[in-house]
């Protein structure tokens, strides 16, 4: 806020607030979808995990998974830094950070897949 | 209000602080939710590590999969599948909240007793199935 002499735009706010639980509400089934895919693929070979992730049946929840997953991800650790943190520079950086994290890792795993899909 | 000030240094009343509270349900699920949102975030890390070794090759996967499996691995695994069942429980209970449901007091205790009771059970559910059922002979029609 503007008397912190933090740079926290008013608006974005609400956008985030919102996306929040956009995502939280995607993220049910995603999960619990999810959840159930790793019981029944993984332990094994990498060639059963393999031939599940080409599959374009997997391709798109894992996508939007990932997707939703990171962005709600990232408001999350944002608030955890906005409630935490009062030091103006420290917050510009821990937030910066947070999305720096949550681009890159986001990222590589949503490129994994596509190569996986791609390759497959 | 300035006599108050003067001769209330010892007397008034302190905020409130962590170690003094009585713990209830209802703040340990609140705290929970938050500590596991960021235990997730660094699980977020083993998502993409499984995806990327996935992709790279069977040398990386086959040692991921021996790390996992191991004792360590393990129970990073077991603490990661109970932080993904609590976070997910407790979240349609606060986006129950956001609808203005289960807000009174009694239900909110209820809720939290029962995010508590879900995110175990799930979790000792999920670990019995997957210990007992074999992936390599499961894979040929699991989809």
């Amino acid at each position: 806020m503007a008397q912190d002499n933090v740079s926290i735009s008013a608006h974005k706010g609400t956008g985030s607030f919102i996306l929040q639980r956009i995502t939280a509400l995607l993220l049910i089934p995603l999960i619990i979808w999810l959840l159930y895919g790793l019981v029944t693929h993984i332990g094994g070979d990498r060639a059963v995990v393999y031939a599940w992730l080409a599959d374009m049946r997997t391709v798109l929840p894992m996508g939007a998974l990932l997707l939703a997953m990171f962005a709600h991800m990232r408001i999350g650790m944002q608030e955890i830094i906005d409630d935490y943190i009062h030091t103006p520079d420290l917050r510009s950086m821990l937030s910066f950070l947070n999305s720096f994290f949550c681009v890159l890792v986001g990222g590589i795993a949503f490129w994994s897949l596509l190569s996986i899909t791609f390759t497959a | 209000m300035a006599t108050a000030q003067k001769s209330t240094k010892f007397t008034q009343p302190l905020s409130p602080h962590l170690q003094i509270w009585r713990w209830t349900i209802t703040m340990a699920s609140s705290i929970i939710h938050r500590a596991t949102g960021a235990a997730l975030y660094m699980g977020s890390l083993l998502i993409t590590a499984w995806l990327a070794a996935a992709a790279y090759g069977e040398g990386l996967y086959a040692q991921l999969t021996l790390w996992l499996t191991s004792p360590f691995g393990r129970i990073i695994l077991v603490g990661f599948t109970w932080s993904v069942l609590f976070h997910l429980a407790n979240g349609v209970r606060h986006l129950f909240w956001d609808a203005g449901v289960g807000l009174s007091l009694k239900t909110a205790r209820l809720t939290a007793w029962l995010v508590f009771l879900l995110a175990t059970l799930g979790t000792a559910a999920l670990w019995w199935f997957a210990l007992t059922h074999d992936v390599a002979a499961m894979s040929g029609g699991a989809h």
